[in-house]
């Protein structure tokens, strides 16, 4: 009896325990299901390209649910003139990924409150609560954000007439379980676990720049100490011995083996608060959101021409325009009716092509001190799109002109003859962060041929003895002769010369002369420094009868006209002679120069007078055509209606000054009439008479004459250096697309300098439409990156120059990489290729943004200084110009490093940046569609409002580093500390000669100097790791059994998978298609890239 | 009644010849003769010249004072203040209205006045200040530099090798070394700024050579603070010691 009891007993034990395994394994199922449908939302959503993903906090009004992952549209409204200039019709995503929303993507939204704590009674249930014990619930003030997830289940019914002891007749909906799940974005979380190949001390100098530029990591030690000692400390000051550690991290829960510390009640409810801004997971795919498809390789795009026939030849081929130029406003358009001719063309230059990115890439300097032969880049008249404008083929690396200074007077010979004088002054810089070996160059100024261009004076020995002579000297019968090559009467100033990195250099007539040197030949060979010493254009005109050379001190030379309309100045690399003419790498045409005030017409400034034995008569008139730079205060000679094309013409001129590396670029290949200034953009012309007259600045240093530019063309705020552009070294891997900032992107003078990588509104442009800087990064952040493969890829190597790019083997394919190899490569690379740890823009978490600008590490920072090699210790270093720059001016106030240096962040101010980029990121309440918009301004704004005049990145910037006072601390980071860039030399507020005149108003005309973080030095470092969306999420599903009797609750079971996209579309069509390719199927055109579970656990209700 | 009157006449014709000798026996007194030359610098809107009257021997004469340029020399002869009056219309008819007056230190024959606004001026007051320079070739000879600070600082620098500052308001004569051949003499200028420190303002070079004299004047930029304005009068002595007058930078006519 005992042993049939003994038996019963166990027997039904066991059966109990059966049906409590069938019942787990059942609630498992239900799991398992809900994970299959977040699969299918997931894949539905977020497989195509053209998606991005956020966190619902990302709008302030979603605190109900502010944890819940949602996927946006990012389709263009127009495939085939992709742009996100226009804010979508609305901010709502496509889905919000939890479970509810399977049939209607929005059918439950974040913006509602959060159901009620799960509990006996309510059929709600956490599917995020305690990460180690620590509740995420918000803590106030410290914690603010809700970090747990709770969800209403879904029922899982059947017909009761299905179920066993139910009527056959009975179809009721009876509950059988339940399911719940959701789905966490991990891309915007900092990832913990990236190996940093390139951090010991036994690296090269190549993989310590590797480092710099392409941080192989977040830094994490930026988390908040004072809120998270202990898992701060953990990532503090590392070891090597943690660093193995950390590497072999699988998951978040594991995150208490690097530090017993963490394993402490304190410990881990830190690491536990940390749920939501930390991952242990995620690759991102290298696709473009905003036209779909992967991500071109620009490291085998550029190496070489591609071959005819490549994918590289269509797309990125030799003459192809990186893309269509924006229109400008009026203000801003090249033209001004009814004069069109070859010197002012009624319409915007062309735009820069892939010949000239490649030239770029390719010229490269040996070492990081730097000499090169300067590279000129002739240009040719192109006509394309019906457009004839001076083209580059090329990339110039040459000297551009600060300044060039004519002074006219007269004299009369010894032979009783006019002369017309001339002394010339020039000032060439050197804007490369490379010294130019020492080659010959020809400035060259030409008149416009027209009524008003000639040169008239006259001689008077009394009222009965005058003489009023007029010379033309570029046209008609001039007095320079045409050069036998061009065909053109020109000024033509003969400099050989060489250059150090940034140096200004003035050059005159040399002074070895002993007389005036007679150069109606136009040609003018200049020496370095400053003479006194002028040449002259004879005029064979005899004087008058009644000149008496003994009454010379009697004679007045009452002077009227200058022949300076609307004159042109070109550079060219080669010494223009009788039998040669190079053609010139940078035009400037149509300057304006026809104001009354170099006349002396009526009612403008009064000609001068002096008597004809003096020097004064030798140069009465001087006009000095001055590269602008920051006090330079006036456009250029706005007066009236007659001088804009714009309606109601513009106001006079002469307190607005411009952003002048904003809106102008000094090294642009050509600079012509805009419509509103009546001018160039990057020239103004000072008339000066005799008593104004001034030499221009210089300073004898080491045997050079130095001038000076910058802030200045005078030393008060002027420098005699200015470094403002890279030139590669012939060792450089490039990492980042940032690097593609130094190319000479400007076609224009009225385009950015630094066009790429930054989001200042130009004023050239109207508010609520691209400008250049907007057009020019939706055409390259998320269309292209840098693979930084190898040129053999027969061995496979363990890490690459962008350590964060990780070889990917689709299943079933080969695991030989050499299809990489070649040009080829350049479409397939991202088919071969994830980044590890990518870090999604639309990130709201401080914390992992804080993380993210901590990638550069703080580290010794070794490079070539004007005084020599130099390393700054221990700083977090954000070069625009590497290799070769001067250091933080900030650290070293007084020595004009703001135009020569670098900057350099401390952890407090990224810490600030990130708090101010996620202010910015949640005031445009959804996520950027693409990497460019993340970068760009919000057209969508008032012309007024910030958000409209700079991206969220730079008002960050503006807001922490670019500072007008110190911050708060007392420190000397702000821009008062740098006189050369002086705060006090703003674009008044009144200004209006622009498009969009807002852009303007009140801000730093140094704006773009070295010393002036822009958006570009902070993000360059960071791109590669960049993403405008998540491909890697958490979910976290549940399931339960229920009694269909009773409606107990018979099983529950939790899981969580990380899923991971990859690169292969769903109907595994060729992973480099694009998106309009017609081999393309329609499910992977639907659907997109395939998601795959990477990770997946049971969780106990412990670990909810 | 003839004879009552020819003895009146004869009697004033005696009275006066005695009055005629009495007067010509008294010591000869001559009347100071300076030669001045002028220049205007806030006075006028900066296309503008000054046109105003000095009285000479009871005749009008008209002095242009240019602006921001040396003028032509002028020669007045005679003693006490030497008034600049401008021609108004009053009544419908024309007024000599002073507007400026000069008083020309006794010894000095050679002036440079310098015409500036007489800021906030009533009704009975001047319109013009000037400030009255010794513009002998004693006191500012050739081959030499004066620095006329009308600033609102202490500036100073050097020129060619010798340091030089001028307190505001201040008049400072440098003498000159003569540049290589061809070459500018190297002029440095800076502002004392509240701190006591100096800040640089100008790194240039002026031409100098033998005789030639150059007035530096220098103001406040109104349109760039903390930065000067200057002006360069540039003049020679000749050879022979007089000054080139006629020769100077020039002044400025209306075509």
């Amino acid at each position: 009896m005992l042993l049939l009891v003994s038996l019963a007993s166990l027997t039904r034990v066991e059966t109990q325990v059966a049906a409590n395994g069938m019942q787990s394994a059942q609630a498992r199922a239900n799991a398992l299901f809900a994970l299959n449908l977040a699969m299918g939302q997931l894949q539905k959503y977020a497989g195509p390209d053209q998606a991005v993903t956020a966190r619902a906090d990302i709008d302030s009004a979603n605190t109900g649910n502010p944890v819940w992952t949602g996927v946006w549209d990012a389709r263009p409204p127009v495939p085939a003139t992709p742009t996100h200039a226009a804010a979508p019709a609305s901010s709502v995503p496509m889905a919000w990924l939890v479970s509810g929303n399977e049939t209607n993507g929005t059918a439950l939204t974040p913006v509602t409150a959060a159901v009620a704590d799960p509990a006996t009674g309510n059929d709600n249930v956490w599917l995020v609560h305690k990460v180690f014990g620590q509740d995420l619930a918000a803590q106030l003030p410290d914690y603010p954000l809700d970090g747990r997830v709770k969800l209403k289940k879904t029922p899982i019914e059947v017909p009761a007439n299905q179920l066993p002891g139910f009527s056959a007749a009975s179809t009721t909906a009876t509950p059988v379980g339940a399911y719940a799940w959701w789905v966490g974005d991990e891309g915007i979380k900092a990832k913990v676990n990236l190996a940093d190949p390139y951090r010991s001390a036994g690296v090269t100098d190549e993989e310590t720049a590797w480092r710099r530029l392409a941080p192989p990591r977040p830094g994490l030690e930026m988390l908040d100490a004072t809120k998270a000692s202990e898992l701060q400390a953990t990532f503090t000051a590392t070891t090597d011995v943690f660093e193995t550690k950390r590497a072999g991290l699988l998951d978040y829960q594991q995150l208490p083996m690097l530090n017993a510390n963490l394993a402490t009640t304190t410990g881990a409810a830190q690491a536990g608060r940390y749920f939501n801004d930390l991952t242990t997971v995620g690759y991102g795919v290298l696709a473009d959101t905003m036209r779909g498809g992967l991500r071109r390789d620009l490291t085998r795009g550029l190496a070489a021409i591609p071959t005819a026939g490549s994918t590289a030849a269509s797309e990125i081929g030799d003459g192809l325009a990186v893309f269509t130029l924006p229109l400008p406003g009026p203000y801003g358009r090249t033209t001004k009716a009814p004069v069109t001719s070859v010197w002012t063309p009624n319409a915007e230059p062309h735009a820069p092509t892939w010949s000239e990115v490649r030239a770029w890439f390719n010229i490269r300097a040996d070492g990081n001190n730097a000499v090169i032969d300067p590279v000129s880049a002739p240009l040719v008249t192109v006509t394309r799109n019906g457009i004839t404008c001076p083209t580059a083929t090329g990339h110039a690396i040459m000297p551009v002109v600060a300044m060039l200074e004519l002074g006219y007077g007269m004299d009369v010979d010894t032979d009783g003859k006019y002369r017309i004088m001339i002394r010339p002054r020039v000032v060439l810089m050197n804007p490369y962060n490379v010294a130019l070996r020492t080659a010959a160059y020809s400035v060259i100024y030409q008149s416009f041929v027209g009524s008003n261009s000639d040169l008239t004076f006259t001689m008077a020995l009394d009222a009965a003895n005058s003489d009023s002579p007029a010379y033309f000297l570029s046209s008609g019968t001039g007095l320079i002769n045409p050069n036998p090559v061009t065909g053109v009467r020109q000024l033509s100033f003969n400099i050989t010369d060489n250059f150090g990195p940034g140096e200004v250099r003035v050059y005159s007539l040399p002074a070895s002369a002993t007389s005036d040197i007679q150069v109606n030949d136009g040609v003018f060979d200049l020496k370095p420094g400053l003479s006194t010493n002028r040449a002259y254009l004879a005029t064979n005109t005899p004087a008058p009868a009644w000149y008496d050379a003994s009454k010379r001190n009697l004679i007045n030379v009452t002077w009227a006209k200058i022949p300076a309309d609307h004159p042109r100045i070109s550079i060219a690399l080669g010494s223009t002679t009788t039998s040669a003419a190079p053609a010139p790498s940078i035009i400037d045409r149509y300057i304006e120069t026809s104001s009354s005030a170099l006349y002396g017409l009526s009612g403008g400034k009064p000609n001068p007078v002096a008597k004809l034995d003096t020097d004064a008569a030798r140069q009465m008139r001087t006009v000095r055509f001055t590269l602008r730079h920051a006090e330079l205060d006036m456009l250029g000679y706005g007066t009236t209606a007659s001088d804009t094309d714009v309606p109601g013409g513009s106001a006079a001129d002469t307190t607005s000054g411009a952003r002048f590396l904003v809106d102008g670029n000094p090294r642009a290949i050509v600079s012509q009439r805009l419509g509103g200034w009546d001018n160039v953009a990057n020239y103004a012309v000072t008339p000066l008479k005799g008593s104004e007259y001034t030499d221009i600045d210089y300073e004898e240093a080491g045997g050079t004459t130095l001038g000076f530019w910058g802030g200045s063309s005078t030393v008060s705020n002027g420098t005699t250096h200015a470094i403002l552009f890279d030139v590669l070294r012939r060792n450089e891997e490039v990492v980042s697309l940032g690097r593609l900032g130094q190319v000479n992107w400007g076609v224009d003078a009225k385009h950015p300098a630094y066009p790429l990588g930054n989001s200042f509104a130009s004023i050239f442009y109207n508010h609520n439409e691209p400008d250049y800087s907007y057009a020019l990064n939706e055409a390259l952040w998320d269309r292209f990156f840098f693979s930084t493969l190898p040129v053999s890829l027969t061995t496979r190597p363990v890490n690459l120059p962008d350590s964060r790019l990780r070889f990917h083997d689709p299943a079933g394919a080969s695991t030989a990489l050499t299809t990489l190899e070649g040009v080829n490569g350049y479409q397939l690379a991202a088919t071969r290729l994830m980044i590890d740890g990518a870090f999604n823009v639309n990130s709201t978490s401080v914390e992992a943004w804080a993380a993210f600008l901590g990638s550069v590490q703080a580290a010794d920072y070794a490079y070539q200084s004007s005084a020599g090699a130099r390393t700054d210790t221990a700083v977090r270093a954000f070069p625009r110009t590497i290799s070769m720059h001067d250091p933080d001016p900030t650290t070293q106030s007084g020595n004009m490093y703001e135009w020569t240096g670098y900057r350099q962040l401390d952890a407090a101010q990224l810490k600030s940046l990130a708090t101010q980029i996620v202010t910015g990121i949640k005031a445009r309440a959804r996520p950027a569609r693409s990497l460019a918009e993340f970068m760009n301004r919000d057209l969508s704004q008032l012309a007024s409002s910030v958000r409209n005049q700079e991206g969220i990145v730079q008002a960050a910037i503006n807001a922490v580093v670019n500072t007008d006072t110190p911050d708060e601390s007392g420190n000397g980071t702000g821009l008062i500390n740098l006189s050369g860039l002086n705060t006090s030399k703003i674009v008044p507020s009144s200004f209006d000669n622009g498009d969009n005149p807002d852009a303007a108003r009140g801000k730093l005309r140094s704006i773009g100097a070295p010393g002036f973080l822009m958006q570009s030095d902070l993000l360059t470092p960071l791109v590669p790791a960049m993403s405008a969306r998540s491909d890697t999420f958490r979910v976290r599903t549940y399931g339960e059994t229920r009694n269909p009797v009773t409606g107990d609750i018979s099983g529950r079971a939790w899981c969580e998978a990380v899923v991971q996209r990859m690169t292969e579309f769903v109907g595994g069509e060729a992973a480099e298609l694009k998106l309009d390719d017609p081999t393309l199927g329609t499910n992977s055109k639907t659907f997109g890239r395939k998601f795959v579970i990477v990770q997946f656990r049971w969780l106990g209700p412990d670990e909810i | 009644m003839k004879t009552l009157h020819s003895r009146r006449s004869l009697f004033f014709i005696i009275l006066l010849s005695f009055c005629t000798l009495v007067i010509q026996a008294e010591p000869a007194t001559p009347k100071p003769v300076v030669m001045f030359t002028a220049f205007a610098w806030d006075a006028l809107t900066p296309d503008g010249n000054l046109v105003l009257n000095i009285t000479v021997k009871n005749k009008l004469n008209p002095v242009q004072i240019a602006w921001r340029d040396r003028s032509a020399p002028f020669v007045y002869e005679g003693s006490g203040p030497l008034v600049f009056t401008r021609t108004e219309q009053r009544d419908g008819r024309p007024v000599e209205v002073p507007v400026a007056s000069a008083d020309i230190p006794a010894g000095v024959s050679r002036a440079l006045l310098v015409f500036g606004r007489n800021p906030g001026h009533g009704p009975d007051q001047l319109r013009y200040l000037v400030k009255v320079l010794d513009d002998s070739y004693t006191v500012f000879p050739g081959q030499s530099v004066r620095f006329l600070n009308y600033s609102q600082t202490e500036l100073g620098g050097s020129l060619g090798g010798q340091d030089f500052s001028v307190a505001p308001g201040g008049d400072k004569v440098v003498p000159a070394t003569l540049p290589e051949t061809n070459r500018l003499l190297p002029f440095k200028l800076a502002r004392r700024a509240t701190t006591g420190s100096w800040k640089r303002l100008r790194s240039t070079g002026l031409p100098m050579t033998e005789g030639l004299r150059v007035l530096v004047f220098m103001t406040d930029d109104r349109q760039h603070p903390d930065q000067p304005e200057l002006v360069l009068l540039r003049d020679r002595v000749d050879r022979k010691g007089s000054v080139a007058e006629a020769s100077a930078a020039g002044t400025e006519q209306r075509r």
